[in-house]
């Protein structure tokens, strides 16, 4: 059997020869930053989401004074009035859940409370403002903002068996009137976001007792 | 060497077991194989979010920049909002740390995000990030004893301010304007990133940060 004679070899079979040489030389190396393990999609038992109801007279760059006619009245024409923020939960499992739903002040004290039922393949929509601040607190809850906290059980065994099983989406409505006497609703949307287990486990069960008093 | 002859098979009492195993599963209902079937991670959280801001403003946009388009119909992002929430129940120290054209750092704010607390920044009051590009926003959470501690999730809000012509009755013409909104979550880095420099790197821009008001 003759050996390859590289003298013999054309420049581009000879380049990719001494790479390919080189590659089981000296092996295959992986970056550090790039081998994650996969997670395959997840589930929480505790979902965390954040309202906003304050009204704005202007937003940042719109409250320069940038119109034509230098007008600063005009050209702050955009009142912004938070109207309400729902909260869509989905249960893409076959167990039957139950959601606590907590709402804090920007400071991190709760303030009301709600609980739903989340069936299997069901969606569950409940307004902040509507269906929480306002039961809960009697008033209207315009310029209150902070975070929600979502905390999912078997609805078999509501507050001793937490249960991952519930996806869920904030939509926040914005009303804005300009100058003009118009009034129109615009809306923006993200996710809640999930937070490990360890997290809920860590909090204490002093905090879900306080969620679950309030709520149930 | 000898092939095998199907029709020379007798059957036997494991072949029968076999089919029986392959009927009752087709009877039962999907299965699944282990190989991809992952344990749920349970939601995750980091030290190192990101988060991609736009403050550019447009004139027009796609077939909105015919020939009959109307230049005064433009679309201004006037600002965007970090927004930060404390799921956990320990107090943390938050970076907010804006940069523009790649490594340019344009700007820097502390924030303390008490547990269940909620903060947000608006970047072009505080930094006056508009009529310009995109930036990427980063956010780097520390405990009181300074160390990286993960435990903070955000979202970031744009709001773009759109013109429109009117006429009134009178047949006086204004500018009115309209804000829209979008809004996503601030994407988790994993740790290893931070530990790679990335955290010295904006632990280092502390003396230049605002601080918490």
């Amino acid at each position: 059997m003759g050996f390859l004679d590289f003298a013999k070899q054309k420049p581009r079979l000879l380049l990719l020869g001494v790479i390919v040489a080189s590659a089981l030389a000296v092996g295959f190396t992986y970056t550090k930053f790039f081998v994650f393990p996969s997670s395959g999609g997840s589930l929480s038992p505790y979902l965390l989401g954040y309202y906003d109801l304050r009204t704005d007279d202007c937003i940042g760059a719109a409250c320069a004074d940038n119109n034509e006619d230098g007008n600063p009245g005009e050209a702050a024409g955009i009142l912004t009035n938070r109207t309400d923020v729902a909260i869509d939960l989905s249960n893409p499992t076959r167990t039957v859940l139950r959601a606590l739903i907590s709402v804090f002040d920007d400071a991190g004290t709760i303030i009301a409370c709600t609980t739903r039922p989340v069936e299997s393949n069901d969606t569950t929509r409940v307004f902040v403002n509507n269906d929480i601040l306002i039961p809960f607190l009697g008033s209207n809850g315009d310029g209150k903002f902070g975070v929600i906290k979502v905390v999912t059980f078997l609805e078999a065994n509501i507050l001793t068996a937490v249960q991952a099983g519930v996806k869920g989406w904030l939509t926040h409505y914005v009303s804005e009137s300009d100058d003009g006497g118009h009034q129109l609703i615009f809306t923006r949307q993200s996710q809640m976001q999930q937070v490990p287990v360890e997290v809920l486990k860590r909090n204490s069960n002093a905090e879900l007792g306080t969620i679950a008093e309030l709520c149930l | 060497m000898k092939f095998l002859k199907l029709t020379s098979i007798k059957p036997s009492r494991g072949m029968a077991l076999a089919a029986v195993a392959v009927l009752s599963a087709l009877a039962v209902g999907a299965t699944f194989s282990t190989v991809f079937n992952f344990r749920s991670s349970g939601g995750s959280l980091s030290a190192y979010l990101i988060g991609a801001a736009n403050g550019r403003n447009h004139t027009c946009f796609g077939t909105a920049c015919g020939p009959t388009y109307d230049p005064l119909a433009g679309s201004d992002t006037i600002e965007v909002v970090v927004r930060l929430g404390n799921p956990t129940n320990v107090a943390l120290k938050a970076i907010i740390a804006v940069y523009r054209d790649g490594d340019t750092f344009r700007g820097c704010v502390q924030k303390t995000v008490d547990p269940n607390a909620y903060r947000d920044v608006k970047l072009v009051q505080l930094f006056g990030l508009y009529d310009t590009e995109d930036f990427t926003v980063k956010v780097l959470t520390r405990d009181f004893a300074n160390k990286v501690q993960a435990g903070v999730k955000g979202w970031l809000t744009h709001f773009t301010a759109e013109t429109f012509d009117s006429w009134s009755q009178g047949n006086t013409f204004s500018q009115n304007r309209f804000l829209h909104m979008h809004e996503t979550e601030l994407k988790e880095v994993p740790h290893e990133v931070l530990r790679a420099g990335e955290a010295d790197k904006l632990i280092a821009l502390l003396p230049d940060c605002l601080p918490d008001t």
